[in-house]
């Protein structure tokens, strides 16, 4: 796949995308989410390797690397979302992979994934309050 | 069984096994253990047989939660073979002694390891073996390890290291033995 191919798909939604190595990188706007996840695993990214974020402090960026086991390739899709507050799409509908790994953001991070089945914490305990790897957040004096 | 003769001098605590010679051992033994001249008897004291006995047979429940437990481990393989000391694993709180706590602890699991020294019957003992078991070690200040296992369960002897070698958890495992060796019936000193 191309980074042409997946503008020609997504049109505008698409903010950015360009090849490196055998990683394509495509920064999207989140109501393509779902239809870029199954766009892809159609095509052989059928395996959601890790979903993550990153606070850069003005917005949080969810990350999603989709790999190709046959071919060897990777797409990593970069969406934002508001830094407190956001949610985005459940892709476990497309990906059921991805069940755990949008639970570990939630819970670290804070963004809720609408529509996913099962959406609690699942390393910290259901007590904690706050998500402790946002920039913002105060250190926790060990107890 | 029976109290020693009174000529018996107070048992002392046993030197490390490291350093012990033939020599030692039998000096040792003579201040434990009377000979009835003519008889077929062994007089010694029961304390020092029950000392003996559980010193000599630890068996501990692996409780691996991180990198220290693969030094855990293979300090029982063949290299370092912890069976010469009669340390044995356990895969169940309720036939062990010792409980090994190697690794990270999280607030999460707090409470299962209390609940499974809970369940070990007594004598029982805690070693908190790598830095982290010991004071949160690199995680220290973190928001959701547990400072040191000590803040759940009693901890006997603390191995520091991160992770210790396994020469370092066996000289734990002979410190805990002298441990043992200075304990009464009537009561833990």
């Amino acid at each position: 796949m191309t980074p042409e191919d997946l503008k020609a798909q997504f049109g505008d939604d698409v903010e950015a995308a360009e090849q490196v190595g055998r990683e394509l990188r495509l920064r999207l706007r989140p109501a393509s989410l779902v239809a870029c996840c199954r766009f892809c695993k159609e095509r052989g990214y059928s395996y959601p390797a890790d979903i993550t974020a990153v606070d850069t402090g003005a917005e949080m960026r969810v990350v999603y690397r989709l790999v190709s086991l046959q071919r060897g390739e990777h797409i990593v899709i970069s969406v934002g979302v508001p830094r407190t507050g956001g949610s985005l799409p459940s892709v476990v509908g497309v990906l059921k992979g991805a069940d755990w790994p949008e639970r570990e953001v939630f819970d670290l991070f804070g963004v809720r994934f609408v529509g996913h089945p099962d959406l609690r914490r699942i390393l910290l305990t259901d007590d904690w309050q706050g998500y402790p790897l946002l920039k913002t957040a105060q250190p926790a004096k060990g107890s | 069984m029976g109290v020693t003769g009174s000529g018996a001098a107070a048992p002392q605590p046993p030197p490390p096994r490291s350093q012990e010679t033939a020599k030692t051992l039998a000096r040792r033994l003579a201040d434990m253990v009377v000979l009835v001249p003519g008889g077929e008897f062994i007089l010694t004291k029961v304390d020092y047989v029950l000392n003996w006995g559980r010193a000599s047979s630890i068996w501990p429940l692996t409780y691996g939660l991180a990198c220290c437990a693969i030094e855990m481990m293979c300090t029982a393989a063949s290299r370092w073979d912890l069976d010469r000391f009669g340390v044995m694993y356990r895969g169940t709180p309720r036939q062990s002694d010792l409980m090994v706590v190697a690794g990270t602890v999280t607030k999460k699991m707090a409470p299962v390891l209390r609940q499974l020294y809970d369940q070990m019957p007594e004598p029982k003992y805690v070693i908190a073996m790598g830095g982290c078991a010991c004071a949160g070690g690199p995680f220290h200040d973190s928001y959701f390890v547990v400072q040191g296992v000590d803040q759940i369960v009693p901890v006997d002897i603390y191995v520091p290291g991160c992770p210790p070698r396994p020469e370092a958890f066996i000289d734990g495992i002979y410190r805990l033995q002298q441990k043992i060796h200075q304990e009464s019936l009537r009561g833990r000193k």
